[in-house]
């Protein structure tokens, strides 16, 4: 690996003014936009309080219990109304509930709303805890029954637009990382550079990661600089920071490996910016850059395809659960296109390397 | 004196056309060879399969005694190829385009800090050091793309049109860093279509038409092709009277 090599290209890349404006200035203001364009879209998603019915149906359920249940609901904005008769689903729709729990002996029945599944899952998802830590007090294991923390349950994390925008905007601009390479690439053709490479015998390889190493940490700080200027300007939220910059980084990473790999194979700087732009709005438009994702009408399957949309997903849900089932596809996505990418790269080099420069 | 470069039957084609056909030339250890051709001769093509850049259709390359393809890894830090094409970069800065360039031959730490100065030096940038090319003169960026070239201590330099499009001084600084070098101990091979630096700098001359060889031999020599008296005919109109008067680029 030769380190002066990737050291200037660097330098070459940090002296463009371009560069600067496309991974930094750029998301910024886009973020800025989105945010406050789809603001009263996502607002309906934020957390709101929630009021739901109940009704006891089995003796085993004390009134002690229902009591300390209440109060504990309380203390998490969820305000419990007991209706001792009529029909779950028309109490819903009469007053205006966000649920209807049924308590039996062993069991419980909750009726969600159908226009405010999350309120229900978040209801469904207090009763859960309230139970699980009735039984651990019943068994003499110290718990803080006292206080159960409602959180957004998984299947539609609430996120307002700042947050979301702020994160998939962020991702998106990171997919246009063969942008921080152009003058580069520009270069070595026009002043056929690449013979100097050819004379002093640097193998594919070589030449490979003395454009994929620069070309991913310009890319990757210039995002990072974009995020941080985002959170300290419009207040974005990216919950688990090492986590999220671990995953910015890996697609910035697969962004520069996929796209450094349509220009080995294309030899080309506009057709390799035609075609990955239009991979990369494909895979955006599926992976939830242009609306919220959770809420789209896209096949699963084709959402699947898209590595943003994990990479999207993973990052939107650890900032506003903490956590994210889509962590290790977003990471095993982008490995996997690092890894079949670069290959495809130094082939593509190898077989390029005599008879044009 | 032994020689330091042989092509053997050295042939290119794309499809049908030959562009280099048959060359077979020797070039000794200390030499300035001269390599001359109308637009269209083959001479780029020679020297990119001189220095392996393109695949020869035919032939071979031998470079100190051994085929260069096939020993290259050990033969690579003896050549120095200054090409036609101001190969730098402008957004760098003179002694950093160097430390690029140097670097591909492995030359690092102090040792790659004293070549920039020294390559820096001896084409008068050491001054300009902390200036980007995009600054240069046209003749600066010329001299750079040498210092770009000779930080490695090659044995056989080959130029490409080092001198187009500069100014008389310029010319003729690069001009004399060339005999220096080779007074220095360097075999060059140089290629310009200014006959008079061909004259005045080469100790034996090839020209090429048409992908073949046509003549070799001192200034003198071609001379005495054309006409015996040679003091009243230049190496151009010997040129011409070889490679005819007709355009080659229409």
């Amino acid at each position: 690996m030769n380190i002066y090599l990737i050291k200037n290209n660097i330098k070459l890349m940090c002296r463009s003014w371009f560069n600067i404006l496309l991974f930094i200035i750029m998301p910024v203001v886009l973020v800025f936009c989105l945010s406050s364009a789809f603001d009263s879209l996502m607002k309906k998603y934020e957390e709101t309080d929630i009021t739901a019915g109940y009704r006891v149906e089995g003796d085993a359920v004390t009134e002690d219990m229902i009591e300390a249940m209440c109060e504990v609901a309380e203390d998490n904005d969820i305000t419990l109304i007991e209706y001792p008769s009529g029909d779950p689903e028309k109490l819903i729709r009469d007053n205006e509930l966000s649920g209807f729990i049924i308590f039996n002996d062993d069991t419980y029945t909750i009726y969600e709303d159908k226009d405010n599944k999350e309120l229900g899952k978040a209801l469904e998802y207090f009763v859960n805890a309230f139970y699980e830590n009735a039984t651990a007090a019943a068994m003499g294991v110290e718990v803080n029954s006292a206080k159960v923390t409602v959180e957004h349950p998984d299947f539609t994390p609430a996120i307002d637009s700042k947050d979301y925008y702020g994160i998939v905007e962020i991702i998106y601009f990171g997919w246009c990382a063969i942008v921080a390479g152009a003058g580069i690439f520009l270069n070595e053709k026009k002043y056929k550079i690449r013979k100097r490479f050819r004379v002093a015998d640097v193998s594919p390889f070589q030449e490979y990661l003395g454009k994929f190493i620069p070309i991913a940490i310009v890319a990757s700080l210039g995002t990072i600089i974009a995020a941080v200027l985002t959170v300290s300007l419009l207040g974005v939220h990216w919950g688990n920071i090492p986590l999220s910059v671990a995953i910015v980084v890996a697609s910035v990473l697969a962004a520069t490996a996929f796209e450094l790999m349509i220009y080995n194979i294309t030899d080309n700087l506009i057709a390799t910016i035609i075609i990955s732009f239009a991979i990369v709005w494909v895979m955006g438009f599926y992976g939830g850059s242009f609306e919220t994702y959770m809420f789209s009408s896209h096949p699963m399957t084709l959402k699947n395809i898209s590595p943003i949309y994990h990479i999207n997903r993973a990052l939107t849900e650890i900032s506003c659960m903490g956590h994210s089932d889509y962590m290790s596809s977003a990471f095993g996505y982008s490995g996997l296109i690092i890894v079949v990418s670069s290959l495809i790269s130094v082939i593509a080099g190898t077989i390029r390397k005599r008879g044009k420069v | 004196m032994s020689i330091i470069l042989k092509t053997n039957d050295l042939t290119k084609k794309y499809g049908n056309k030959v562009v280099v056909d048959n060359l077979n030339i020797e070039i000794e250890e200390g030499e300035i060879f001269g390599l001359l051709g109308p637009n269209g001769a083959g001479k780029s093509t020679t020297m990119n399969m001189i220095c392996d850049i393109i695949e020869p259709t035919l032939g071979n390359v031998e470079f100190m005694g051994k085929d260069f393809k096939k020993n290259r890894k050990e033969l690579i830090d003896k050549l120095g190829y200054i090409p036609q094409d101001l190969a730098i970069h402008g957004n760098l800065k003179a002694w950093e385009n160097v430390e690029l360039f140097t670097s591909l031959y492995g030359i690092k730490g102090a040792e790659l800090k004293k070549r920039i100065d020294e390559s820096l030096e001896y084409v008068g940038l050491i001054e300009k050091r902390n200036d980007y090319a995009k600054t240069f003169s046209g003749g600066m960026k010329r001299r750079l793309n040498i210092a770009c070239a000779i930080g490695h201590h090659p044995e056989l330099l080959i130029f490409d049109e080092p001198t187009v499009g500069i100014d008389p001084q310029s010319r003729n600084f690069i001009l004399d860093k060339i005999k220096e070098s080779n007074k220095n101990g360097a075999t060059v091979i140089y290629t310009s279509h200014y006959m008079e630096e061909v004259e005045a700098i080469c100790t034996r001359i090839a020209i090429m038409d048409n992908g073949k060889l046509i003549a070799i031999g001192t200034s003198e020599e071609l001379k005495k092709m054309v006409v015996e008296d040679t003091e009243s005919i230049t190496l151009e109109e010997v040129f011409l009277t070889l490679t005819g008067k007709k355009l080659r680029d229409y």
